[in-house]
């Protein structure tokens, strides 16, 4: 093994001249210098009580006469980049309304950046999406370390965080003005999921989560939610999102033998675990969120698992049956296979940003002026329900209601039919096909 | 050395003519090329593999963001104190390298690297877990005429630059060339009297050190790190492995150009397709890998030439000797 | 009994990292190589398998064609990118499997795409009840399957002349040249059976519930590396004697350990396998190398 400790000779002469030829370049090359601290001022524009913070906030970054700017960041690749898949939907949508004229002849344009679902690459998209693509504001970035990471800057620097795609509560806090969630928190659906273990006569939950904040998040809503009741709470146990098999998990959950088992995790993993249950015999009451049991995950179950299963549901899920003939979903359906075709227009994500893709419309339509200010102020003093979300469900927020969509319908899996059935969230009763009884919302 | 001169001149003057952005992504290619001089002194002098080193990076920026969310202590001394806990990890590990060597030490730190990410969700009320926790960023002074962009790279390079001439130092003194012996032949390096117990200790501890500041510097330069943030997971210790293997085993030169490489290519490529980039980096790694092998600052037209005379032919008789397993005899090459 | 159910999983999982062990150990015996994508070639044959059943061939024929598939390309890319690395240094071979895990993973994300898919069972589903002890068929099959290789592998290698070259190379090259056995068709050889054992490693997996993606492999990968290192890296018996306590190991002490919950198991493997090579440096079963100075 040779080691040199110093570069070769014929190297360190070209270096020379290559680093000669570069600083040179710069000094002459015209590039005025970025010495010193200068930031242009701070301008109220109309919505000052949104601005008054700001480090230095430009009203109109990212709009032009002819289109509006916005980026996102997601994981294309990567761990998640199913869920990336939003950015099909989002596309779409947006690709339809710019067809007809776009908003006040302005056409969104939408830059998507890889991050691989890493925080720092996320930190690393949105400087640039801000310094170099100069976007008016951020859309539905996806993850919650990645929109921890980015959140302060965005915050600082009065530039909208709309629509992120995270159900963790901290994000919502009352300080980040500048940050607007979509996804109903994960605390909202653990405390409806809680609701249907009481409604159910469960006496004893135990639960099984993914080891990171969405499971904890979960978990600890669902122990809040019991606290007083005469449920009580017995093993609750982890597995880390990388492991392949959660067998031994399921062995001593099955073990402890509980009337009710929460589920708290994402992808395959849940058609994993329904599967291990019914294989070991305990028949506990299942319940689960949203992400839990869309369409493609419920064909994974073997035959006979997650009967009775209750999980939340807040929109059309496009693999739904029931939703075939709807004319919110068609539209989805048509708009897919014309602009943007290799997506999977059954993947409840790509679903998910359409309906991002709506909102976010309806916002810019809502505010009062065309600018950072402005559409802010419109999402914060919201109330708003687009075709693709299910009858009821509505996104509201005001001065003191950081969590958009609090309230969802809870529904029960049948087996034999392999569909879900919205049920109603205090009798537990299987509601009439096409009606929806959403649990109360919760105001903050 | 006019060379080296005019290169720190050039890397100085960057952050002048740039914007933010451009220089925040500036800074953490030398943060990266600082862990990977930690590496290198590992890996570059005694030729020991590690897959592990994001581990290290890891702690130090753990400890450094830890100490600064419940202490009051001031930013150069957390990152002190990051150092110190990194090389304390790496004296924990050097431990087990005196009698665990070769491929099946490469394997341990393999798994320890891979092993990281879960210690830290072991503790999330101290660490974030997966969610992370954010930490405070230098920011420029209110004499200096600098932004804080422009500061935080300052930092970075002064800090390279100073460990960079650290290892230097080394490489030239007795120690260096002891290290040398050592990952030459370690059997005869002994009787000529290297003390291979504390040198195989000491060069984890200082390594292990290196890439533990580059971490703690990396936690106040983008001011947010998590569990799931790549550097810190066993794709961080591929990225830092094959920034060394792709530059080449200088001091300064290699860490530095594998780390622009590295951190651009993928990004570079990925404008277009995002998937195939992942392809392409590793196409390219294996190519750069086979005709320079080396490094690219190992690289030049009579070292290209003969790589690739032994790609094109049959290999002869008796440089077959790599093809049976050593895990204690080392290669020629 | 919880623990005996626990132990069944444990031995389930343990026989996967068997089982991809016993891959990287042929690879190694005769290229002297730890192939670090050996995890990602098992995922890609996974992948092939699932398009091909999508397409309608019975998943049985699915995984021969897979395994065959695999043979070949392992004993491909042997020849293209490996061999011209020979009699390099270390670093820079190692660095090239990695230059592979990363390419075969890209290719993974390419092709299949990153929503998982999962394979038809190639055992009937549920299992047989021992009291409270509930053992699948999937878990048996596998087993069986894993056995059933791990003989024609033995036969191979002892019986037919084939084999007898390939252990020849492996102990010596040159002499082995000398006599006339084709030394690189003996290489490519050896990463073709090591390819098409990660096939079936691969589709094990899947057949413990386990569902097709990227990156399907790589913690497998993890606890493999860490079995063959305590068993030695050329020792066969190592391999899987060392991933079965891999297995064993990780899920007790998960279920066990409080405050260890289900992703600490890398922990646990890295204390296990420090622990044995500070005691063993050359692994259980390994051979002690003498070289000369």
């Amino acid at each position: 093994m040779t080691f040199s400790k110093y570069a070769p000779s014929r190297h360190r002469r070209r270096l020379t001249v290559v680093c000669g030829l570069a600083t040179v370049g710069l000094l002459l090359g015209g590039c005025s210098a970025r010495v010193g601290n200068v930031e242009p001022p701070a301008d109220g524009g109309t919505g000052a009580e949104w601005t008054a913070e700001c480090s230095h906030y430009d009203p109109t970054g990212g709009i032009t006469d002819s289109s509006i700017k916005v980026g996102t960041s997601l994981p294309v690749t990567g761990p998640n980049a199913t869920a990336g898949t939003v950015r099909f939907g989002m596309q779409a949508y947006f690709d339809q309304v710019n067809e007809s004229g776009g908003i006040d002849g302005r056409k969104i344009d939408l830059v998507v950046r890889d991050d691989a679902y890493d925080p720092a690459k996320t930190t690393a998209n949105v400087n640039e999406l801000l310094e170099k693509e100069r976007v008016f504001g951020l859309l539905g970035v996806l993850g919650t370390s990645n929109v921890l990471a980015v959140q302060p800057d965005l915050q600082e620097n009065c530039v909208p965080n709309l629509l992120t795609l995270t159900g963790a509560p901290v994000v919502a806090r009352p300080d980040q003005t500048w940050t607007v969630p979509l996804l109903p928190t994960y605390t909202a659906e653990a405390r409806s999921l809680a609701k249907a273990a009481l409604a159910s006569g469960a006496k004893t939950v135990s639960a099984i989560s993914q080891n990171d904040d969405f499971g904890r998040a979960y978990v600890n809503a669902l122990t809040e939610a019991l606290e007083g009741t005469d449920v009580t709470i017995t093993k609750q146990l982890t597995y880390d999102v990388g492991s392949p098999a959660v067998d031994s998990q399921i062995t001593q959950l099955a073990s402890d033998g509980a009337d009710a088992v929460l589920v708290a995790a994402l992808g395959t993993k849940c058609p994993q675990i329904f599967n291990g249950i019914n294989a070991s015999g305990w028949k506990p009451q299942l319940l689960a969120g949203a992400l839990c049991t869309t369409k493609g995950l419920l064909s994974l179950f073997d035959p006979g698992a997650g009967e009775n299963l209750i999980s939340t549901a807040w929109y059309k899920s496009p693999s739904d049956a029931a939703w075939s003939g709807d004319s919110a979903i068609q539209k989805y359906r048509a708009a897919l296979s014309e602009y943007t075709p290799e997506a999977d227009p059954n993947e409840d994500f790509v679903l998910n940003g359409w309906l991002l893709g709506q909102m976010f419309v309806e916002l810019l339509e809502n505010a009062k002026t065309l600018d950072r200010a402005g559409v802010m102020e419109a999402a914060r003093k919201a109330d708003l329900h687009v075709d693709t979300m299910l009858d009821g469900i509505r996104f509201t927020t005001n001065a003191e209601k950081f969590e958009p969509i609090d309230s969802v319908q809870l529904q029960r899996y049948d087996a034999r039919s392999r569909t879900m059935i919205f049920v109603d969230p205090d009798t537990a009763q299987n509601l009439p096909v096409g009606e929806t009884k959403l649990t109360a919302g919760q105001t903050k | 050395m006019l060379s080296y001169a005019c290169l720190v001149l050039t890397l100085g003057i960057l952050p002048l003519f740039f914007e933010p952005f451009r220089v925040s992504q500036f800074t953490q290619i030398l943060i990266i090329a600082l862990a990977v001089t930690g590496l290198n002194l590992l890996t570059g002098f005694t030729g020991q593999i590690s897959v592990g080193h994001a581990a290290f990076f890891g702690f130090g920026a753990y400890a450094t963001a830890v100490l600064m969310a419940n202490t009051d202590l001031a930013i150069p001394l957390s990152i002190a104190a990051g150092t110190a806990i990194g090389a304390a990890i790496g004296m924990l590990v050097g431990l087990p390298s005196l009698r665990i060597k070769g491929t099946a030490l490469a394997i341990v730190t393999l798994v320890f690297g891979a092993s990281f990410p879960s210690l830290v969700n072991l503790f999330p009320e101290v660490t974030g877990g997966t969610q992370g926790m954010r930490v405070r960023k230098i920011s420029a002074p209110d004499w200096l005429p600098l932004a804080s962009d422009q500061v935080r790279y300052y930092v970075a390079l002064v800090v390279l630059l100073v460990i960079a001439l650290l290892v230097s130092a080394i490489s030239r003194s007795r120690t260096g060339r002891e290290l040398k012996a050592l990952g030459d032949n370690e059997t005869a390096a002994v009787t000529y009297g290297v003390n291979a117990p504390l040198l195989r200790v000491a060069v984890f501890t200082i390594s292990a050190a290196i890439t533990a500041l580059a971490g703690g510097l990396f936690v106040v330069t983008t001011g947010f790190i998590s569990s799931t943030t790549s550097y810190v997971t066993i794709l961080g210790s591929i990225v830092f492995l094959t920034a060394l293997v792709i530059g080449g085993r200088t001091i300064l030169l290699g860490p530095l150009l594998g780390s622009v490489l590295v951190e651009l290519l993928p990004t570079q490529l990925g404008h277009h397709s995002p998937e195939l980039a992942h392809l392409g980096y590793g196409l390219i790694l294996i190519v750069i890998l086979l005709i320079a092998p080396g490094g690219l600052t190992g690289l030049d037209m009579a070292n290209m030439k003969s790589a690739l005379k032994s790609i094109a032919s049959r290999p002869v008789f008796f440089p077959l000797s790599s093809s049976t397993s050593p895990s204690i005899k080392k290669d020629p090459s | 009994m919880l623990v005996i159910q626990l132990l069944v999983d444990g031995f389930g999982k343990g026989v996967i990292y068997a089982s991809l062990a016993l891959a990287i150990v042929v690879c190694h015996r005769s290229t002297g190589l730890i192939n670090f994508a050996q995890g990602e070639f098992a995922t890609l044959s996974a992948m092939l398998t699932v398009v091909l059943t999508a397409s309608g061939i019975p998943v049985w024929i699915s995984l021969a064609l897979s395994v065959a598939a695999s043979f070949g390309a392992g004993a491909l890319v042997q020849k293209a990118v490996v061999r011209p690395a020979l009699g390099r240094a270390h670093v820079v071979q190692i660095a090239i499997t990695i230059g592979l895990f990363i390419c075969a993973n890209a290719l993974g994300n390419l092709l299949f795409g990153p929503t998982p898919r999962p394979v038809d069972g190639l055992f009937p589903l549920g299992g047989i009840t021992a009291g409270e002890i509930r053992i699948s068929w999937s878990l048996i099959g596998v087993v069986i399957l894993q056995a059933l290789v791990i003989t024609a592998l033995t036969l191979f290698f002892s019986r037919t002349k084939t084999g007898l070259g390939f252990r020849a190379v492996a102990l010596a090259p040159v002499a082995s040249r000398f006599v006339g056995i084709p030394v690189e068709r003996m290489h490519m050889l050896g990463w073709g059976i090591a390819s098409a054992l990660g096939a079936v490693a691969g589709v094990s997996l899947t057949n413990l519930g386990v569902y097709v993606e990227p990156s399907m492999m790589t913690p497998v990968l993890v606890f493999s590396l860490a079995a063959v290192t305590v068993g030695g890296f050329d020792s066969a018996v190592g391999a899987i004697v060392g991933g079965v306590v891999m297995g064993v190991v990780e899920t007790l002490a998960t279920s066990y350990v409080p405050g260890l919950s289900g992703d600490a198991g890398m922990l646990v493997s890295l204390i296990i396998i420090v622990a044995i090579l500070i005691v063993r440096p050359q692994g259980i079963f390994g051979r002690n190398r003498v070289s000369r100075v």
